[in-house]
C-alpha cells in the first residue's frame, strides 16, 4: 500500500468516526426512548427478553394498563394483547343466507340433525381474552384465533345436531341446544388452554333449507289448528258440563220445589181436615153434606159442561152448559 | 480523543459482529435447529439467549411450536353401510419434535398437506367400521361421533408423530353433508315427514276435539244422571214425608179423610173440557123428571160418579 493510499483510508475512516459518533448517539436515544412503553386501557402487555417470558407469576408475567420501562427493543419484545375488547365473531359454517343449498359442500354448509333433516343455523359468538399468557402463546405466529373458536364451534354445533330432532332445533329445543353448546366449546377451548372464554352465544336465522320451508309453515298452520281446534272443543265441553250441571240442578230445584209445594199441599189438606174433624164427630151427615155442596159447586164451576141421561131412553137427554 | 474513538469503534464493531454471528435467541414458544454445514448438530426447545457459530458455519431454522389450526378436506366417505357422507374434520396440531419436523417436513404447508393426507386415508377407514346411524340418529345409543373422532384422531396422531414430528392436539369432526346427488331426496324426505306432521296434526286435533266433546257428553250425562237421581230422592222423601202427614190424618178418620181426598182429587181433574155425565134419575136432577124422593141428595152416588170422572 502505497503512503497516498493510506492517508486516504485514513482520511474515510477519520469520517466514519465523526459520523459514527453521531450514530451511536442517535442509536442511544432511540434504545433509551424503545425502554419506556405504554399499555393501553383495552389491553395487557407480556414482556420476552431475549425471546424468553419475564416473570415467573401470571402476576409478574401481565403487564397492565399504564406507562412501564423495559429493556431496549433488542433485548425485550413487548406483545400486546386485547384482554379487555370484547371479541365478536358471526359462525357461518352452517349457514347459507338465501337457503339454497349449492353443489360446492365448501362454500358454505348445513347441519344435519338426528331425524335427518337439514337446518341452517348461525352462531353469534362473543368472547374474550381470559388468560393472556395462554392466549398470546397458543397459537402460532401466523394463525387466528378466531379459526380456532370458529372450528371448535361449528364442531361441537355438528356433534350436537347429529342426534337433535329438527323440531327441537327450530323450536325451544335450541335454547337447550345452545347451552349445551356454549359449555361444550368452552369445555374444548379450557382442554387446550387457549386462554379463551366464551361470554355470550347466539343461535340466529335458525331455519331450513327454502325449498322445504312451506312444508314447515304447513306443519306450523296444523299444529296451530289443531290447537285452535283442542281449545274450541274444551270451551265447547265446557258448555256442555255447565248445561248439564244447570239441568241437573234444575231437577233438584224442582224436585225441591215439588216437596216443598206437596208438603204445603198436604200440610193444608190436613188442615181443612183437622178444621172439619171436631165438626164431622159430632155431625157427621151436616158436616159432610156442606162440605160436598160446597165442593161439588166448586167442581162444577170448573167445568165446561154436563150431560144428565135418564135411567131409561124414555126419557129425554138433558145438556146444561 | 480520536483515538479513544477509534478504539471505542472498533470494539463495539467487534461486540456487534460477535452478538449477530454468535447468539441468537429463540421466542417464547419457538425451537430453533442449527444446523452446521447441512448437518443437525442442534436443536433448541427453551427459549432465550443461545450460542452458535457464525454464518457460514452455522445456521438456525427457528420453527412455530405453537398450535397451528386447518381444516381438512371434504370428501366423500362410505359408511359400512354403504352410504356416501361428507365429512370435513378440523385439526390442531403443533410441532412436537423439531428435528424430525425440519428432516421430514419443513413447512406449514407441507405439514398441512401431509396431515391432510393421512386425515383422508384414516376416514374412510374408520368410517368403514361404522354405519350411518352412528353419525346421524336420534338415538343417543346409536351415536357414536365422538368414537369416530377419537379413532380418527388416534391413528392420525400416531402417524404425525412417529413420521413428522407433528403432535396432533385436536381432531374433530367439524361438519357432515351428503352428497349433492343426495339431497334432493333429503328434500323429498323432508317434505313427506311435514306432510306427514301436518297430516297428524290434523287427525290428532279432530280426535283430541272429539274425545273431549264425548268425554264431556258422557261427563254431562253422569251429571244430569246424578241430578235425577237426586231429584228422585227428593221426590221420594217428598212422597214419604205427604204419606206421613196424610197417615196421620187418616189414622184420626178414615172415612173423613178419604171424602176429603175424593172431593180434592175431583176438583183436581176437573177443567173447562170436563163433561159431567150424571143419570136423570139421580139427586139432585131427579126433580126434572118428577120421581119420588126428588131433591133427596145423594151424596155416595155423586162421589162415584166424581171418581168415574177421574
Amino acid at each position: 500500500m502505497s503512503a497516498k493510499s493510506f492517508e486516504s483510508f485514513t482520511q474515510i475512516l477519520n469520517h466514519i468516526i465523526r459520523y459514527f459518533k453521531w450514530v451511536v448517539a442517535a442509536a442511544v436515544i432511540l434504545a433509551l426512548i424503545s425502554c419506556i412503553y405504554q399499555v393501553e386501557d383495552s389491553e395487557v402487555a407480556v414482556v420476552l427478553r431475549f425471546g424468553r417470558l419475564v416473570g415467573n407469576t401470571r402476576a409478574e408475567q401481565i403487564k397492565y394498563p399504564g406507562v412501564h420501562l423495559s429493556f431496549p427493543f433488542f433485548i425485550d419484545e413487548i406483545i400486546r394483547i386485547p384482554a379487555y375488547t370484547l371479541l365478536e365473531k358471526e359462525i357461518s359454517v352452517h349457514y347459507s343466507e338465501d337457503g339454497v343449498i349449492p353443489a360446492d359442500f365448501n362454500q358454505n354448509g348445513y347441519l344435519i340433525t338426528g331425524d335427518r333433516n337439514i337446518a341452517l343455523i348461525k352462531v353469534k359468538v362473543i368472547y374474550r381474552i381470559s388468560d393472556p399468557v395462554q392466549y398470546a402463546f397458543y397459537n402460532c405466529r401466523i394463525c387466528k384465533p378466531e379459526d380456532t373458536v370458529e372450528g371448535i364451534i361449528s364442531g361441537e354445533l355438528t356433534r350436537l345436531a347429529v342426534y337433535a330432532n329438527i323440531d327441537s332445533i327450530l323450536t325451544s329445543g335450541n335454547e337447550k341446544l345452545t347451552i349445551e353448546l356454549a359449555e361444550s366449546s368452552q369445555a374444548i377451548l379450557d382442554e387446550l388452554q387457549t386462554g379463551i372464554e366464551l361470554t355470550s352465544m347466539e343461535l340466529a336465522g335458525i331455519t331450513t333449507p327454502s325449498k322445504t320451508r312451506p312444508y314447515f309453515e304447513e306443519v306450523i298452520n296444523a299444529f296451530v289448528k289443531k290447537e285452535t281446534v283442542t281449545q274450541q272443543a274444551k270451551e265447547s265441553a265446557s258448555v256442555i258440563l255447565l248445561s248439564a250441571e244447570t239441568q241437573a240442578n234444575d231437577y233438584k230445584q224442582n224436585a225441591v220445589h215439588a216437596q216443598s209445594a206437596g208438603i204445603t199441599e198436604a200440610q193444608e189438606e190436613i188442615a181443612e181436615f183437622n178444621g172439619l174433624y171436631e165438626q164431622y164427630i159430632k155431625n157427621k151427615q151436616i158436616i159432610t153434606t156442606g162440605i160436598f155442596r160446597q165442593r161439588a159447586s166448586a167442581i162444577l164451576a170448573k167445568m165446561g159442561g154436563s150431560v144428565i141421561i135418564p135411567e131409561s131412553g124414555s126419557a129425554p137427554v138433558i145438556i146444561l152448559p | 480523543m480520536n483515538r479513544f474513538f477509534k478504539f471505542l469503534f472498533a470494539v463495539i464493531f467487534v461486540l456487534i459482529v460477535m452478538a449477530a454471528g454468535f447468539t441468537f435467541s429463540v421466542r417464547e414458544g419457538f425451537a430453533a435447529v442449527v444446523t452446521r454445514f447441512g448437518k443437525i448438530v442442534n436443536v433448541h426447545n427453551q427459549s432465550g439467549l443461545h450460542y452458535k457459530l457464525p454464518w457460514p458455519i452455522d445456521t438456525t431454522v427457528t420453527y412455530d411450536m405453537r398450535n397451528q389450526y386447518f381444516d381438512s378436506g371434504y370428501a366423500e366417505t362410505l359408511t359400512n353401510d354403504k352410504v356416501n357422507i361428507i365429512l370435513q374434520t378440523y385439526i390442531i396440531w403443533r410441532i412436537k419434535d423439531p428435528e424430525q419436523y425440519h428432516i421430514r417436513v419443513g413447512n406449514s404447508e407441507s405439514a398441512q398437506r401431509l396431515l391432510n393426507g393421512i386425515v383422508a386415508d384414516t376416514k374412510n377407514s374408520v368410517m368403514g367400521d361404522y354405519g350411518l346411524s352412528a353419525l346421524v340418529s336420534t338415538d343417543l345409543s346409536q351415536i357414536k361421533i365422538n368414537d369416530i373422532s377419537e379413532a380418527i384422531m388416534r391413528r392420525v396422531a400416531a402417524l404425525a408423530l412417529s413420521d413428522y414430528g407433528i403432535e396432533v392436539t385436536a381432531l374433530k369432526i367439524k361438519r357432515l353433508g351428503f352428497p349433492d346427488a343426495n339431497i334432493a331426496s333429503i328434500y323429498e324426505q323432508m317434505i313427506a315427514d311435514r306432510q306427514k306432521i301436518a297430516s297428524q296434526y290434523t287427525a290428532e286435533g279432530e280426535r283430541d276435539s272429539a274425545i273431549i266433546i264425548s268425554e264431556a257428553n258422557a261427563e254431562a250425562a253422569k251429571i244430569i244422571a246424578q241430578g235425577k237421581l237426586e231429584a228422585s230422592e227428593i221426590d221420594a222423601e217428598t212422597e214419604r214425608m205427604i204419606a206421613e202427614i196424610y197417615g196421620e190424618a187418616y189414622d184420626k178418620n178414615s172415612e173423613l179423610f178419604i171424602f176429603l181426598k175424593k172431593l180434592i182429587a175431583l176438583e183436581n181433574s176437573a177443567n173447562p173440557d170436563t163433561i159431567l155425565i150424571m143419570r136423570s134419575d139421580e139427586s139432585p136432577f131427579d126433580v126434572l123428571i118428577g120421581a119420588e124422593g126428588a131433591g133427596q141428595l145423594s151424596v155416595d152416588s155423586i162421589t162415584e160418579t166424581g171418581e168415574e170422572e177421574q
